[in-house]
């Protein structure tokens, strides 16, 4: 991942609020391919690229709370024949959800249909699909390594997938404050090829 | 976590045990019929909210004995449920220990293949089967009253004959007798041993989960013709069949093994076929009996669309290479089913069990033949020695969390009635096995068979997987994804995996991603270096199951993953008779007072019309749509943090809105559904029709403990003007015969 800079939002809310940070970055690490190094350029980001990322809550909201956000996000990694390179918008949604005797989680659903993708040499258009959903413990923060898949268009059997870095954080205690933003390049943390 | 890590003090696993006899004798005085629920929380060992006691000695999550922090109460919730910060690494809760593994490694034992039922002719059957229930009578063991019963346990006369019946004769059957488990020496996997892991056939199959761990003992697992690896059933529509299922279990009650209960009703999940077939939770049948369900297998809409079967891909293979044009809705085509036990509070143990299987339905569209290029067959994964059903490279996988004890025999466990996880994960009825495969597609029709564990499933190097199916549903388009959504139980999900992108002698393994505390819902959804680390607390998270490329393709992969597979059926010009809202929560109240119909549990189900968080009962009427109709239905959770993988029996459904937006159904759950996933405070806005079959559904939590306790509803539908009464008598089966009585209530907006 090249070029992410330090991105943070903060804004004070009334009442039980889930109280998060989100942070999405590409790893730029292949995991059907090898990982490639940075060098080549991504796609300029979206003329529309928010400067900050939207979040909307409401302290009088019943639960479940969900927060909105909209990333601008780049990265490259190897594919089959050539370098894939992505850029776009992220929607990241993310629902609390609290229950008596258990921490809280947050319900993510990562929507990619706003990144598009392309080869770097070939310039043929790749399609990116959706990662599934996540449950995951509200905790300190973590890096939360997804994988996704990319293949080109109409073509699901050549898909192959990378991994893009997700960072989130909360304590779900009431007061706090509701961040989302991207974590910058020296903090990142970068994908992983799954392990055996 | 629930379960005590390996390293656990001898202590701290002395108390566990310790617990858990303690729990393992309230769980078998109620299989056994000796203690009502109601009595137990009468004697305070269970809260009316249906956790048990904060009792140390009995509450896995209460403190320990005589620890330092002994007594303490324990890390539950106010509501009873459990809390998450329980397990052996803090000390703070008894736990449960975990099942030992005898010296067995992982991926070390080949994965069975189902078993396959091979059909004989109806006419062989003795006593032919008949339109209504044959009432010969039979001499009743003494164990069950003694005196004279039916023979067969179906509810007798008209309301309960086979609707159809001279319509969709069956010409053949599949002979099934439920029993304890022991050795197969009739195992039949319908593939050459080179595709079965070298399994050989004609050598017995033993009844354990891996050779290091010792036989089950036959009260500890029933299983239908008491045998291992799980039976699979091959349908084709517009081919009847009859499932003549005997009750082979001991008559004696307390022949159980300390869980599950004798009696029993099956069902086809989720079967399109008249409710006397359906395995209605009420119409269970006694050892020494049989049940036969009548199975069409037709389209959905054969009596109102394509009733002339001109269209071909409304068919089946006709064994030649053509189709059997068949009436009905081509975009209805179903292909994945399983078949389980459904007895009125004993669900979960009964499946837990063992009592349960797959069925797979071919069609025009989804032939089971790869080669056959008529521009109407998908040629799916799947093989082409034979006309149809060929399962070379098209894989039942059955997955099911199980927990044993220190002697390595099956046990079921409650801590709460959130839910009960197992410890240990197997395939097929084996514990983590390894599976040979070509270098080429295949596709795996995944059923998730457990009580209460959700699965995520992913590979071990992160690669994609074509998800094609959902609860035995082609999708409209195939969906690529690297990690599969939450699985809910019962829930299938048909996948292709394409291996020819591996080199022969690698191997890349299954992942659970989905990390449980307890059975009330995934608590973590771990990324795959952590479920592959090994840290987890829930043991049950990591790889389950090891793919080995061993082999290029015996012959060339014909197999395609076209774009579209079934559009689903357009119902925008379907008038909506009628929405309704459920909403299943906590706090079930019983407002009957039949101790044979009704159940009082922490669960139920609201419904329109009534403000009560209603328990089961199953001679209640909760909903009364009319036949040939569309409705709009809002599953609503009710939260408190649960999850509930909803099942709605007889019709497929769609999905119109989760969480108030069309937006918000994944590309994964756009096709046809009969389990919906409400999620924690989720909600879902579903369409369905009411078609072709009357009498009496349900609808329940799929989380079978919290089916058997109480979130399980009837509805029913009316016959469209035939002699059907309404709302229909009740059945009360005893092993004398079935009687009836009126419904016990009748909600005012059902």
């Amino acid at each position: 991942m090249q070029g992410n800079r330090m991105f943070s939002f903060g804004r004070r809310v009334r009442g039980s609020l889930l109280a998060a940070a989100l942070a999405v970055g590409w790893a730029g690490a292949a995991l059907a391919a090898p990982p490639v190094q940075p060098g080549a350029a991504p796609p300029a980001p979206p003329a529309a690229s928010p400067a900050l990322a939207r979040v909307t809550a409401s302290a009088d909201e019943p639960e479940p709370q969900s927060y909105h956000a909209t990333l601008p996000v780049r990265g490259r990694t190897m594919g089959a024949d050539e370098p894939i390179v992505f850029g776009g918008l992220a929607a990241v949604d993310a629902t609390l959800i609290r229950a008596p005797g258990s921490p809280p989680i947050a319900e993510v659903a990562m929507d990619f249909s706003g990144v598009s993708a392309r080869g770097e040499q070939s310039g043929l258009p790749y399609h990116v699909a959706n990662p599934t959903r996540l449950q995951r413990r509200l905790a300190q923060p973590q890096a939360v390594d997804i994988t996704f898949a990319y293949y080109r268009e109409d073509d699901p059997l050549s898909a192959r997938s990378t991994t893009a870095s997700f960072r989130m954080a909360g304590s779900g205690k009431p007061g706090r404050q509701l961040a989302v933003g991207f974590i910058p390049d020296d903090e990142q943390s970068n994908g992983k090829p799954p392990r055996e | 976590m629930l379960y005590l890590p390996e390293k656990a003090s001898a202590q701290q696993i002395r108390e566990a045990e310790k617990a858990r006899r303690n729990r393992l004798e309230i769980i078998e005085a109620i299989s056994q019929g000796k203690v009502s629920r109601r009595e137990l929380i009468k004697w305070g060992l269970v809260t009316v909210g249906g956790a048990l006691a904060q009792k140390h000695g009995l509450n896995p999550f209460v403190g320990k004995a005589w620890g330092k922090d002994g007594g303490s109460g324990g890390s539950s919730g106010s509501s009873g449920s459990s809390g998450s910060s329980g397990g052996g690494g803090s000390g703070s809760s008894t736990g449960i220990a975990s099942s030992p593994l005898f010296g067995a490694t992982a991926f070390s034992q080949p994965m069975p293949r189902m078993d396959i039922l091979k059909p004989v002719p109806v006419e062989t059957l003795t006593p032919a089967p008949t339109r209504e229930a044959n009432t010969t009578l039979r001499a009743v063991p003494s164990a069950l009253g003694g005196g004279f019963g039916p023979i067969e346990g179906r509810p007798p006369g008209p309301i309960w004959a086979h609707q159809g019946w001279d319509e969709h004769y069956p010409t053949h059957a599949y002979v099934i007798t439920t029993g304890g488990i022991s050795h197969n020496l009739v195992y039949n996997p319908a593939v050459p041993d080179n595709l079965n892991c070298g399994i050989d056939p004609t050598k017995d199959v033993p009844c354990y989960f891996h050779p290091r761990m010792p036989d089950q003992g036959p009260t500890k697992l029933w299983t239908f013709n008491a045998t291992f690896p799980p039976k699979l059933i091959q349908a084709r529509y517009g081919d009847a069949a009859l499932l003549r299922h005997y009750n082979g279990l001991d008559p004696d009650v307390t022949k159980n093994g300390g869980f599950g209960r004798n009696t029993l009703s099956t069902h086809e999940h989720n079967g399109h076929h008249g409710a006397e077939n359906d395995g209605f939770t009420g119409a269970f049948f006694f050892p020494g009996q049989y049940y036969d369900y009548h199975y069409p297998f037709v389209l959905a809409g054969f009596r109102s669309i394509n009733t002339e079967a001109s269209d071909p891909r409304a068919g089946a293979p006709d064994g030649n290479g053509g189709i059997t044009k068949v009436a009905g809705d081509w975009h209805e085509t179903m292909s994945t089913h399983w078949f389980h036990d459904h007895m009125f509070s004993f669900t979960s143990q009964n499946v837990y069990k063992g009592v349960a299987g797959m069925l797979n339905i071919y069609s025009a569209l989804d032939r089971g033949n790869e080669a056959l290029n008529d521009g109407i067959n998908l040629r799916l994964p799947s093989g082409r020695s034979k006309d149809w059903g060929n399962v070379d490279y098209d894989v039942n996988l059955m997955l099911a969390d199980k927990s044993w004890d220190k002697d390595g025999q099956m046990l079921f466990d409650i801590f709460d009635l959130d839910g009960f996880i197992g410890d240990q994960m197997t395939v097929n009825a084996v514990w983590k096995p390894y599976f040979e495969v070509e270098r080429r597609k295949y596709r795996f029709r995944i059923l998730n068979a457990s009580v209460s564990r959700f699965f995520k499933i992913a590979l071990s190097d992160g690669s994609p997987m074509i998800q094609i199916g959902n609860d035995g549903n082609l999708l409209p388009h195939p969906v690529v994804l690297t990690e599969l959504d939450e699985m809910g139980i019962a829930e299938r999900y048909d996948i292709v995996i394409d291996f020819s992108r591996y080199q022969n002698g690698a191997k890349v393994r299954m992942v659970n991603l989905a990390q449980h505390d307890d059975g009330k819902r995934v608590a973590h959804d771990l990324t795959l270096g952590e479920a592959l680390s090994g840290k987890s607390a829930d043991v049950a998270v990591g790889a389950f199951l090891e793919f080995r490329i061993v082999r290029d393709p015996s012959y060339p992969d014909m197999s395609q993953v076209p774009a579209t597979l079934i559009p689903n059926p357009d119902l925008s010009g379907i008038p909506v008779a009628r929405e309704r809202t459920f909403i299943l929560g906590e706090g079930g109240k019983q407002t009957t007072k039949n101790s044979v119909t009704g159940f009082t549990g922490p669960w139920g189900i609201r419904v329109d019309g009534s403000s009560d968080m209603l328990n089961a009962d199953y001679g209640r009427v909760s909903a009364m749509p009319r036949a040939n109709t569309r409705e709009i239905w809002n599953l609503v959770n009710g939260g408190g943090g649960w999850d509930h993988p909803l099942h709605i029996h007889f019709e497929e459904g769609q999905i119109l809105e989760r969480n108030g937006s069309a937006s918000n159904v994944p590309a994964w759950e756009k096709g046809r559904k009969d389990v919906y996933r409400l999620r924690p405070s989720g909600k879902l806005k579903i369409t369905m029709q009411f078609r072709d079959w009357g009498g009496m559904f349900m609808e329940h939590c799929h989380n079978t403990v919290h089916e058997d306790n109480a979130m399980l509803l009837r509805w029913e539908i009316d016959d469209s003007g035939n002699p059907f009464l309404r709302p229909l008598p009740t059945p009360i089966p005893t092993p004398q015969g079935v009687t009836f009585q009126n419904p016990i209530e009748v909600l005012k907006d059902a």
